[in-house]
């Protein structure tokens, strides 16, 4: 199984030295990629789930922030954070590419579309100008630009933002990378355009057969296209399953919250919408206890003093939650929580 | 593009005859005689040939009309009302050209030394040289360029004799007012490129050149370079025009028979007819610079060419 | 690393962890919302960010000593900076003329602090002008838009076109040479940044939505505008005046050295530069003093500008 694993992060621990102290982004988080699998990363802004991606990437700014000595990356067996910055240079891009949140300001503005994209071609791949030309070339008949030709010789300032970001994305996979990670690839567009473009990337990815690590706060885009999703709240991860599992079997009341704050077709226009109320913890000295538990309907004592240990829900599905405790109290829990829970929790 | 020049050119042509026309009037209507000294001694007779002679006797609105016709006609920037027989354009045409050598070559130093430096300090950000470099901006930045001449007069020239202390004709003449021009556009041009530079190495496209597996030298020299020159060039424009008006200061206190220094000697001689045809001279080329800097932007920054020449 | 810990929190859990661990208790007694630290006004915030800084701080000590220096030097010194002693012409510095003395015997010392006065006097005189135009008249501009937004910006962009060197030499060449002359030329050119600084802010504050609503009500915005427009401008203004004052001192100094400027008896640094730098090679020190004072007034302002616009800028808040 472990063979299968393209990525696989161990005990990744993220810190930022700042003016008022050490900030834990990433607290500990042990998470794998599939080879052609898509894997969403779910949480409030702040969870620590672009931290994470732009540690994958070794993006992340130095000095200030600090990955924990006994964190592992490892990307096709190899420890990436033991690369040098050069050796790094080769995987990126090349191996594994990213797409970041805005695409108005993620294009270069002085430099032509069609260089852009031909320059991880000249870089990795060692070809000529020409060559590297006309495979941008194709590459943005790839991701649907019409009148591609004459768009290579523009300017990004030239394209609208979905545009752009078909962009970004013929940039990312010039070079058919093993993985892609997408940073909320979506959120700085139309709703219109998000659909286009998410569904783009599930087509391309289809042809293509990368891994994605696809980073989104948006529970509606990852029902249509995760094949696994990971919930993150104040840089832990909190629940682990299939999109179905999550979808129809949340067990960590984060999740449910989650779940419950996205508006349904047949939600009565008398109904408010739900919302969960409060915000995360701060990251400087975070909780003792379980991060979630301020927020939680159904906290408990323990919750506040220890952090949860693991549940195997299933084989694929793990959360971190002490409801699953045979101490604890469950009268009055959503059913999604106790379904085949008695058989699996202990 | 072409039809943004002629537009730019056009804007250019109304402010040259606003400032020329303003200039004319502020100084010929100036209160006072600009030849009582002059004439002092004369017979009255003989002044009224000579305020003939100059015009004065006419009303300052025919006078402009007819300066106005001769420059546009003939390119005639006037005559000087204290020395006789020498024009304004006789003084362009011998002192520009040396204004302009000095010009030329403290420019491009400035230039390249000022977005090098820049660049290697944003760089190397927080670290032993930036603070270096930064040090001597700042003091460069304090010092009048006349201090730093006449500090490279008295150590360089008169202490360690070195350089000559002033004079014009050789190449070793050069040395010490093309220094002293430099130093404070060195020190500007750094501060400029630096702060332009570190901006630009925040931007998101300099992560995107990252992820793309771009390896620092060619992110510096394919994404942060051309970026952060796009504010440098609007400052290089009203430089070029001072190539040829030459430093008003620096030139007389070494001497040089340019452009800047018979700016000064007019001044203090009010020698009203050759300040208004050397100060039009400089509006010409400071217009002129104005354009040539818009076109240079277009060519750096796409943005502004597309724009400008789809409007 | 992880996993041991979990094993170990798991041995724990099923001896240690008590039955009343486990009752419910909800969010009570917990506040999920972020705990705010002892929050600082934005001033206060920026005058700490300020102190730290000690490049600025040291500017601002400068600052403060050259001007104590030129307001008592010279009741200290004893001296009158126009009196003329031709014993004592053309000396070094010693300890009765702490600066020497120029050509016609007068103490540099005093002539330096009273130079100094004029110097700082006109550079604090155009930003004043500078400030009041500008501000004026980008907040007309601003609020009036249409025609008068237009025909104050075109006079805007005429002036920022015209060479400012030319303007004040031959505005100095017509007017003569005083202060006021000095003042005003150098004034005339400078406000056009400072209007079109406000006007943005105010075309900014106007753009807010409180600022919206109320004219959608009905309301006259103007006053709610002038209310917020001070608070928000108040820091780039700070900014720019101490950025300001050291660039007018420089052109005083400037015109003053072509003969333009300062006409005697009255002096400044810049006259004071220009005579002594025709004596250079035997007397550098009739150079020198008025130099020293100029540069490290000038390097004060510097310091204390670059130290604000950091203490002020967002971005650099933590």
């Amino acid at each position: 199984m472990s063979a299968q694993r393209i990525i696989d992060i161990k005990n990744l621990t993220v810190s930022f030295n700042t003016y008022t102290g050490t900030l834990q982004a990433v607290r500990g988080i042990d998470l794998h990629l599939k080879q052609g699998e898509v894997l969403a990363i779910v949480g409030e802004s702040g969870c620590g789930k672009t931290v994470t991606a732009k540690a994958v990437m070794r993006l992340l700014p130095t000095p200030q922030a600090v990955i924990g000595n006994d964190s592992e990356i490892t990307f096709a067996g190899k420890n990436l954070l033991s690369f040098t910055e050069s050796e790094m240079a080769k995987i990126r891009g090349k191996e594994i590419s990213m797409i970041f949140q805005d695409p108005m300001t993620s294009l270069n503005p002085t430099m032509k579309i069609g260089e852009q994209i031909a320059e991880s071609l000249i870089i990795h791949q060692n070809q000529s100008r020409q060559q590297a030309n006309s495979q941008a070339l194709a590459m943005l008949e790839l991701v649907k630009i019409p009148n591609a030709r004459r768009r290579l010789k523009q300017y990004p300032f030239e394209f609208s933002g979905g545009m752009r970001q078909r962009v970004m994305i013929a940039i990312a996979l010039a070079c058919n990378p093993k993985v892609l990670i997408a940073d909320e690839p979506t959120t700085a567009l139309d709703v219109t355009i998000q659909v286009q473009i998410m569904n783009l990337i599930k087509d391309l990815q289809q042809k293509l057969n990368q891994g994605i690590i696809l980073i989104t706060h948006d529970l509606g885009v990852v029902a249509s296209v995760a094949d696994r999703v990971v919930v993150m709240y104040a840089g832990k991860i909190v629940e682990e399953g299939t999109v179905d599992e999550i979808f129809y079997q949340p067990k960590h009341p984060y999740t449910f919250a989650l779940l419950k704050s996205i508006p349904k077709l047949n939600t009565n226009n008398q109904e408010k919408l739900y919302s969960l109320a409060g915000t995360p913890p701060e990251l400087i000295n975070p909780p003792l206890g379980c991060p979630f538990a301020a927020r939680c309907e159904f906290g408990m004592k323990v919750c506040r003093v220890k952090y949860p240990v693991i549940v195997n829900f299933t084989d694929s599905h793990q959360g971190y939650c002490w409801l699953y405790h045979e101490k604890a109290d469950r009268t009055g829990l959503p059913v999604q929580f106790l379904q085949g829970v008695e058989s699996s929790a202990q | 593009m072409f039809k943004f020049i002629i537009r730019r050119t056009f804007y250019g042509l109304i402010t040259l005859f606003l400032i020329i026309t303003a200039t004319f009037f502020i100084i010929a209507g100036a209160p006072g005689d600009p030849i009582a000294a002059k004439v002092e001694q004369m017979p009255e007779k003989a002044q009224q040939v000579i305020r003939s002679k100059y015009g004065l006797d006419k009303p300052v609105v025919e006078r402009y009309l007819m300066y106005m016709k001769n420059l546009v006609t003939t390119g005639d920037f006037g005559e000087s009302i204290i020395y006789t027989g020498k024009s304004a354009n006789d003084v362009i045409r011998d002192n520009a050209l040396i204004s302009a050598k000095i010009g030329i070559i403290a420019l491009s130093l400035q230039i390249s030394i000022g977005i090098g430096l820049g660049l290697v300090s944003a760089l190397n950000r927080e670290k032993f040289g930036d603070h270096i470099i930064r040090v001597c901006v700042v003091l460069a930045i304090c010092v009048p360029s006349f201090v730093f001449a006449a500090l490279l007069q008295y150590f360089i020239a008169f202490r360690w004799r070195l350089a000559p202390v002033s004079g014009w004709g050789e190449l070793r003449h050069y040395i010490l007012p093309v220094a002293a021009y430099a130093i404070g556009g060195i020190a500007s041009y750094t501060k400029y490129m630096r702060s332009s530079t570190l901006s630009v190495i925040g931007e998101d496209f300099i992560l995107t050149a990252q992820a793309k597996g771009c390896k620092k030298r060619r992110i510096v020299r394919k994404h942060i370079l051309r970026n952060s020159m796009i504010p440098i060039v609007t400052m290089i424009g009203p430089a070029i025009a001072g190539i040829f008006a030459g430093s008003f200061i620096l030139e007389s206190m070494f001497s040089i028979p340019g452009l800047g220094a018979y700016y000064v000697k007019a001044v203090s001689d009010k020698d009203h007819t050759m300040i208004i045809g050397l100060t039009i001279f400089y509006a010409i080329l400071y217009v002129l610079s104005l354009i040539v800097v818009d076109i240079l932007y277009g060519i750096v920054d796409p943005r502004i060419r597309i724009a400008k020449s789809e409007q | 690393m992880s996993n041991l810990k979990g094993k170990l929190e798991r041995l724990e859990n099923s001896e240690v962890l008590s039955d009343d661990l486990f009752t419910r208790v909800g969010t009570a007694g917990l506040s999920s919302e972020q705990k705010n630290q002892p929050s600082i006004t934005y001033w206060a915030d920026v005058w700490r960010r300020f102190r730290k800084n000690k490049m600025a701080l040291l500017g601002l000590i400068i600052l403060t000593l050259v001007v104590l220096t030129i307001i008592l030097g010279p009741i200290i010194s004893g001296k009158d900076y126009q009196y003329m002693d031709s014993s004592v012409k053309k000396l070094g510095p010693n300890s009765q003329y702490w600066f020497g003395t120029d050509d016609m015997g007068r103490d540099l010392f005093t002539r330096v602090c009273v130079g100094g006065r004029i110097s700082i006097l006109i550079g604090f005189c155009c930003t004043f002008v500078m400030f009041i135009i500008g501000s004026s008249l980008g907040t007309i501009a601003g609020l009036k838009g249409g025609w008068v937004d237009n025909l104050i910006m075109r006079v805007c962009e005429f002036i920022g076109n015209l060479p400012y060197l030319i303007i004040v030499v031959i505005l100095a060449v017509v007017m003569g040479r005083s202060v006021f002359s000095l003042v005003f030329a150098m004034s005339l050119t400078s406000w056009v940044g400072t209007t079109r600084m406000v006007r943005g802010q105010v075309l900014q504050i106007r753009q807010q939505d409180f600022i919206q609503a109320a004219t959608a009500l009905g309301a006259d915005p103007k006053r709610i505008i002038l209310r917020h427009l001070l608070p928000n401008t108040l820091g780039i203004i700070m900014v720019t005046i101490t950025m300001s004052v050291p660039g007018f001192i420089f052109g005083e100094a400037f015109l003053s050295y072509i003969g333009l400027g300062i006409r005697p008896p009255q002096t400044s640094w810049g006259a004071l530069a220009s005579a002594g730098q025709q004596r250079l090679m035997f007397y550098p020190h009739e150079l020198f003093f008025p130099c020293l004072m100029l540069v490290i007034t000038i390097l004060a302002f510097h310091l204390i500008g670059d130290g604000l616009s950091d203490a002020l800028d967002p971005k650099l808040r933590k």
